[in-house]
């Protein structure tokens, strides 16, 4: 029993980290350079490169920086501020937080699609590239030619899949792997890239070289990219809060997304937007081997496949954590080996259909975006604006009849009402099918109005609506509140550290 | 960690996030120079990209 906690016992064997308990002081584990280690080595992982190579599809060198740099720091800022800020201050696991946004029932609706979903997805990418990146040192060791065989690529991609099921059925060892072995060579590779990149190319002759498949209007192209690199950051929400709920302070739950949400994977993607000018391709494992010649390319093709495996454990953990925190008596029920098979399980039908996702990865991205940008602005108005930073701790975790998170019947109809006008917005300014903008979208984007209009939509909704009623708690804040001013928590106070 | 463990546990941790004299305390909102500095530092940074890519 930790000092910490000495006034009461605290039952033997309980770990608030790996369940939706709220934490205590000896469970906040990480300072401001623990975070920033953790975010930096999540940040330069292989999906960058892909995101990069997607970057140079639409806009040359020069503009890949300024599109990188000014998307990722719209969307790294707003989801440093949710949902890493709720889950850091009251160290709630990030789907436990969005009760007092959805309502109960809501946030577990929420948590569990998009835990499946956004796993699914994201293992079947990286499995995918892989597969690619298998096949690539085949056809350079054994002069095969399978990348033009969907099918060997799809059944490689499947073997990493079986191979991350195991590692995560062995135990939670994948953030640990990512941040002590392959993130730092990640890195290395990152540099040997830029490297190498510069080694054959000059600045002015990167920047002369035109984008791999531009729209015909260059202003769209740059909006395009622009919106890419939004939507990438908007991607990171799913895996944040619950790194952030184990800060030991607020600032060390936010500066350090800075470094790695925002500098680390800009670096990275602005590397593989270099890599993919240069060599003309936007696939990442078509890069390795013309840029480091057929030793160290295969090297660092098999590097960057295996790399693809550690993601695909710590996105699967990360979702485990999520459902077992968040979704109740039934799913902690469920034993670790199954939940991880069910985890991976869709990504294994999906890697079958590599035209899907892989080779449209710009789509793909925008499929989340389409949500979790609506979704962040819901979230943030919520926690900054209507409730001034202030939740009822005791309440986030009470069943729906009895919490004033309850609204009605466990769901809150406005935050749902705002995500959808969001959601509407994105498609109509660009189809999420078709990736084609619409004659606004080169002003706005689609990702900025959907994170807008849901946060306004919210907003008005639950003054006029959901406030006049008596719903979600919103009428027991202090008479006089100031973000410095001690918590009250839904007419709870509660000590402030 | 059956059902009754966790809802002992959790009321125990409740009880201690809620007691004044404890040591256990949630944590401070983030300050708001802190949004201050990182909005600015943003809109700064936009706009020195802008007049890179546009203006130079």
């Amino acid at each position: 029993m930790s000092s910490a906690s000495s006034d009461m016992t605290v039952v033997d064997g309980s770990d608030g980290t790996l369940n939706e308990l709220p934490l205590l002081k000896r469970e906040r584990i990480w300072g401001f350079w623990d975070y920033s280690s953790v975010n930096i080595g999540l940040a330069i992982a292989t999906w960058a490169f892909l995101q990069g190579g997607a970057v140079a599809y639409y806009v040359g060198a020069k503009n890949a920086i300024i599109t990188t740099v000014i998307g990722y720091g719209i969307s790294a800022l707003l989801v440093s501020l949710a949902p890493c800020l709720p889950s850091s201050r009251y160290g709630i696991e990030q789907f436990v937080s969005l009760r007092s946004v959805f309502g109960g029932n809501g946030a577990r609706v929420l948590m569990i699609t998009m835990s499946a979903l956004l796993a699914a997805a994201w293992s079947s990418v990286l499995a995918i590239m892989f597969g690619h990146a298998i096949a690539n040192v085949s056809n350079e060791l054994f002069g095969t030619n399978i990348g033009d065989g969907r099918s060997v690529v799809s059944f490689l991609a499947l073997g990493a899949i079986v191979l991350s099921w195991g590692i995560l059925a062995w135990g939670p060892v994948s953030i640990e792997w990512v941040n002590k072995i392959v993130a730092p060579a990640l890195v290395i590779v990152t540099i040997g890239m830029l490297a190498l990149v510069f080694a054959h190319l000059s600045w002015s002759d990167l920047s002369s070289k035109a984008p791999l498949g531009p729209h015909h209007d260059s202003y769209t192209n740059f909006m395009l990219a622009l919106e890419l690199n939004i939507a990438g950051g908007f991607a990171w929400w799913p895996n944040v809060g619950n790194l952030a709920r184990l800060t030991r302070s607020t600032r060390a739950a936010f500066w350090p997304n800075i470094l790695g949400l925002f500098l680390a994977s800009v670096v990275a993607a602005i590397v593989g937007a270099f890599a993919a000018l240069a060599l003309a391709s936007e696939d990442p494992t078509l890069w390795m081997v013309p840029l480091g010649g057929a030793f160290m390319g295969v090297i660092a093709l098999l590097f960057v496949g295996f790399a693809n495996i550690t993601s695909i454990v710590a996105q699967g953990y990360g979702s485990m954590i999520a459902l077992k925190g968040g979704g109740g008596r039934l799913l902690r029920r469920v034993p670790w080996v199954v939940l991880a098979a069910a985890i991976l399980a869709p990504a294994a039908v999906v890697v079958f259909f590599p035209a899907t996702v892989y080779d449209n990865y710009g789509r793909f991205v925008s499929w989340g975006a389409i949500f979790l940008a609506p979704l962040c602005g819901v979230q943030i108005t919520d926690f900054f604006v209507l409730r001034r930073q202030r939740l009822a701790l005791r309440d986030l975790y009470l069943p729906d009849e009895e919490s004033c998170y309850g609204f009605w019947g466990g769901y809150n109809p406005a935050a749902f009402i705002a995500i959808a006008a969001g959601a509407l917005i994105y498609a109509l300014l660009l189809d999420p099918v078709s990736y084609e903008p619409s004659s606004v979208f080169k002003y706005v984007t689609a990702s900025a109005p959907a994170f807008v209009v849901a946060a306004a939509l919210h907003f008005l909704l639950t003054l006029v609506f959901v406030r006049r009623f008596g719903k979600g708690g919103y009428d027991t804040k202090p008479a006089a509140q100031t973000l410095e001013s001690p918590d009250v928590g839904g007419g709870v106070p509660l000590p402030v550290d | 960690m059956d059902d009754y463990s966790f809802e002992a546990e959790l009321e125990n941790r409740l009880r201690l996030l809620e007691k004044p004299d404890s040591e256990e305390k949630v944590l401070k909102p983030l300050p708001v120079l802190d949004l201050y500095i990182a909005f600015g530092g943003f809109i700064l940074m936009t706009a020195a990209m802008l007049l890179w890519g546009f203006c130079l």
